[in-house]
């Protein structure tokens, strides 16, 4: 029962559970007072004079509750209205309390005598703050994986103080100033309490910030006491040519503390994902690396083995843990074999004809130009990650990230314009967009170029390359997808034959789909996409997991099998690499955000308890009064009569 | 059998007492009171003119000696005394059984008894509840009378005001009633059985016996359901340090009214608590109200 009617007024109870103390109270006062006197029955000679005197009363067979019983009673009732914290509904004050879950939560204070993480700390304050305030309801929010409400709306201080301990520090972001901006608009919150490692970009750096304004923002940690942290920020299997089979492995290290570290680097395989446990070390390396410094540490000509594990190792010391106070960010996973990527070519020609075979890494599903309708491209090209149209192009943008290379003359997306050169002299590229993914570190002015077709720029694109007859490179994103047009060739794929052209497809391929660095392992906490539909997703060493979803993705970094409805399992590496969570020397300032709404109905927490007080104190003075000190009083007259 | 108290010495010491009436009455044996008959006691009552047959010895020669005329001297007789013991044998005599309450008011009327019977009298006993005993006489009757008070039960429940009025039926002689009781009773009930004994013309005296537990009830108790032994009501009662001051205050009101009503009616009353020793009870109060001498 959080709340009753009483005379009209809707009265809560911040925490009900205390209200069980009334009818117990009860119970044993209806008891006290039937058995009041009868505690020891005794024979008198005669009950003459006895029952002369103020305080006896003439024993009832039935229960009549006396004066001095219902003024006890409605004590008790007072009294426990009191300690279940009882408050007019819509005169308390209601707060949110924010909890930043995020990956950085899990650091070590450095300042705590007791190895206490930042999220154990945060959770002690919030349970202080909670009971000891003046709310009488509360709202408990966490920022990770995404802003999310663990109380499902307000509820009781007790309810919200009890669903802290439920609270676990996630492999994610905490996107902390987007949660604070949601919380400012809305007004059901007299107060907002934010319990984070960051700070807040005002002048006081102290532990709790913002007392009086509507947010008030709890650091974890000692101001004056840095916190340090290396991780690993990122792994990749590079290989010299599509073909090779003999990967480098390159490692990210990033050293977030204020002193130079030597640290082992391990790598270690996996022959099986089966057992997570089988590893056996590759290669090892020591390295040193600079304060504040990402260096990059490289295994080459590796043994082409199905799954890596990179691991960093800053040693046992006293100082060494001083400097690395997150150890989840020590180690990665990586498969040797990314997951084939699903690329429609819309082409006259099929994939082998193109030289597209020499992608070990994409399948290519291929249609012709004929079979392509418009509804293909209106709802099965979704399906695809890429749709390469070769000499094609469809008259609207499909909803699929597209590359259109040499798209046929006077299209309806670019308006592509040929211009024939002579095969005597190159075309000069003039401008190339250094800075896109696509074009970054090319020697562009070296292409070759002697046909080319030139197009018009769309106003969601940016020009990629540039020549004197115009612009034959562009992309951009419209409507949540990627699109680069060509009006060069870039096929047949050749390799290490047509270097350029080559890597400029690979770049154009792996930035429309959005792949992680080298496809060879998932991010925690992002959508999973498969190619067949997920049965089961399994941990090798605990089973089934229960906390994947397609939506939602991995929750935590590892090894897992994803196993398909026909039973196909197959190894999925998955990794947190998030440098703002890893770095904690450099945490980015919150902007408090200015006062938002605030519900007009705020207020201290209601006058209702002192009255309550104020009552019970009244009841206690009465009974006194008329039990003890009356009697008395009229003893004492008697005698001196 | 007799109660321990009343030892060789113990009986000794009370044979030295007599049971004395304020009022002469008639008696009906040769005894040792003052009589209103006229006769051949010791006590002058007054003269009258000498008869032919009267007693040469009785002539009074200093009068004759005066007046020329003969007188004779008369004198009171000296007959026995009936003494009436009505003993109260109610509950409230008997509670609590370690305080020996209903013990301390059977001996003294025994005491009463053996020396009334030492001096000849006559001796009733009326056990209120109880029986009435028929008259003894003689001190070898004591051990008769002793014997039936002894195997007296007391603690039945009675009509206090009907068993006052049967006791008063069968005194057919009235002299000397000693009223042995507790007193714990409404005081307009205790006036109406006092009256109704006082109707019977008899020397009434009031005894009170009470036990410690009636001067300070449920010591060491500091609340109790108190239970009356003889109406069965029931009473909750919590008793401070203040509560027994007042208990004793309503007590003492209780008894000063009780002897303001006896003193307007000219009866004399002594009180005796159940712990005292009997022979210095008696010797101390019965004797300071004349009881006894």
């Amino acid at each position: 029962m959080n709340a009753i009617s009483l005379l009209g007024a809707k009265v809560g109870f911040s925490f009900p559970a205390l209200l069980i103390a009334f009818p117990l109270a009860l119970a044993v006062l209806v008891y006290a007072y039937l058995n009041r006197g009868r505690g020891t029955p005794v024979v008198v000679p005669s009950v003459l004079i006895l029952k002369l005197l103020e305080r006896a009363e003439v024993a009832r067979k039935k229960f009549i509750p006396p004066l001095r019983f219902f003024i006890e009673f409605a004590l008790l009732a007072l009294l426990s209205a009191v300690a279940a914290g009882a408050f007019l509904e819509g005169t308390g004050e209601r707060v949110a309390v924010l909890i930043d879950n995020s990956f950085s939560m899990r650091a070590i204070d450095p300042s705590s005598s007791t190895a206490d993480t930042f999220l154990e700390e945060a959770l002690r304050e919030a349970k202080l703050a909670l009971e000891s305030g003046k709310a009488s309801k509360a709202e408990l929010f966490v920022t990770s994986p995404k802003l999310q409400s663990l109380s499902n709306g307000l509820t009781s201080v007790a309810a919200a103080s009890n669903l802290l301990s439920t609270i676990k520090t996630k492999y994610a972001t905490d996107s902390l100033q987007s949660a604070l901006e949601r919380l400012a608009s809305n007004p059901a919150y007299s107060r907002v309490f934010v319990f984070s490692d960051k700070y807040p970009d005002t002048a006081s750096k102290g532990p709790r910030v913002g007392e009086s304004s509507r947010f008030v923002f709890y650091h974890e940690g000692d101001s004056l006491t840095t916190t340090q942290n290396i991780a690993l920020n990122d792994v990749r299997l590079l290989r010299d040519s599509i073909e090779s089979k003999t990967p480098n492995l390159a490692a990210l290290v990033g050293n977030f503390s204020t002193e130079k570290v030597q640290l082992k680097v391990k790598l270690e395989m996996l022959r099986q994902a089966d057992d997570p446990t089988d590893l056996r070390v590759v290669r090892t390396q020591d390295v040193k690396i600079g304060a504040n410094e990402i260096s990059t540490v490289n295994f080459e000509n590796l043994p082409n083995l199905p799954i890596y594990k990179v691991s960093i190792d800053a040693g046992t010391s006293v100082g060494a843990k001083r400097r690395d106070s997150i150890l989840d960010d020590n180690e990665a996973w990586i498969l040797s074999e990314s997951r084939k990527r699903e690329i429609v070519l819309i082409s006259p020609q099929t994939p082998d004809e193109l030289g597209l075979n020499k992608l070990k890494a994409i399948s290519f599903t291929h249609l012709t130009p004929e079979k392509v309708s418009d509804s293909f491209l209106d709802e099965q090209a979704r399906e695809a990650n890429v749709v390469i149209f070769y000499n094609v192009a469809p008259r609207t943008l499909p909803p699929v990230s597209s590359i259109f290379i040499e798209p046929p003359e006077g299209d309806a997306l670019f308006s592509s314009a040929a211009t024939i050169n002579s095969s005597q002299s190159k075309l000069d590229v003039t401008t190339w967009l250094d800075s896109h993914p696509i074009t970054t570190y090319l020697n562009l002015p070296a292409l070759s170029l002697s046909q080319i077709s030139t197009l018009t720029v769309p106003t969601w694109a940016a020009r990629l390359i540039s020549t004197s007859g115009g612009v034959i490179a562009l992309a951009g994103e419209q409507m949540g997808q990627r699109y680069a047009a060509f009006g060069f060739d870039l096929l047949p794929f050749r390799g290490k034959d047509s270097p350029l052209r080559s890597v400029l497809l690979l770049n154009c391929i792996k930035w429309l789909s959005d792949l992680s660095a080298s496809a060879n392992y998932e991010l925690t906490n992002r959508p999973f996409q498969f190619a067949e539909k997920v049965k089961q997703v399994l941990d090798p060493t605990q089973g089934v997991v229960t906390d994947f979803s397609e939506k939602e993705g991995f929750a935590r970094p590892g090894i897992y099998l994803v196993e398909d409805e026909a039973g196909k399992r197959t190894p999925i590496a998955v990794n947190f690499f998030d440098s703002s969570e890893s770095n904690l020397l450099s945490t980015p300032a919150i902007t408090l955000p200015t006062e938002g709404l605030r519900s007009t109905d705020q207020g201290t927490d209601s006058k209702l308890r002192d009255l309550f007080i104020l009552l019970a104190v009244i009841f206690l003075l009465l009974e006194c009064l008329l039990w003890r000190g009356l009697p008395n009083l009229k003893s004492l007259i008697r005698r001196r009569v | 059998m007799l109660p321990e108290t009343f030892t060789p010495e113990f009986l000794r010491q009370i044979e030295q007492f007599r049971v004395q009436s304020r009022r002469a009455f008639l008696g009906s044996r040769q005894g040792v009171h003052i009589s209103l008959r006229r006769g051949h006691g010791i006590e002058f009552a007054d003269y009258r003119k000498y008869e032919q047959g009267d007693s040469i010895r009785y002539i009074d020669w200093n009068t004759y000696a005066r007046s020329d005329r003969l007188y004779v001297k008369q004198f009171r007789e000296e007959e026995d005394l009936n003494v009436i013991l009505i003993l109260d044998t109610s509950a409230s005599m008997t509670l609590p059984e370690k305080d020996h309450k209903w013990e301390q008011a059977r001996d003294l009327a025994l005491a009463l008894a053996y020396v009334s019977l030492q001096q000849q009298d006559t001796v009733t006993l009326s056990a209120l509840g109880g029986f009435h005993s028929p008259n003894y006489r003689g001190g070898r009757s004591f051990h008769e009378l002793a014997n039936k008070l002894m195997e007296l039960k007391p603690g039945t429940q009675f009509d206090y005001q009907r068993e006052v009025r049967v006791a008063v039926s069968r005194i057919k002689v009235p002299g000397k009633a000693v009223f042995i009781s507790d007193f714990l009773m409404p005081l307009s009930e205790l006036e109406t059985a006092i009256n109704t004994l006082r109707a019977k013309n008899l020397d009434l005296t009031a005894v009170q016996v009470l036990s410690p537990s009636d001067l300070e009830p449920l010591k060491g108790m500091e609340s109790a359901l108190a239970i009356d032994s003889e109406t069965g009501e029931e009473i909750e009662v919590a008793l401070d340090d203040v509560a027994r001051e007042d208990y004793r205050d309503l007590l003492n009101e209780h008894i000063t009214s009780l002897k303001i009503f006896l003193q307007k009616s000219q009866i004399p009353f002594a009180q005796i608590v159940s712990d005292e020793e009997l022979l210095p009870a008696i010797i101390g109060n019965l004797t300071s109200i004349g009881l006894l001498r």
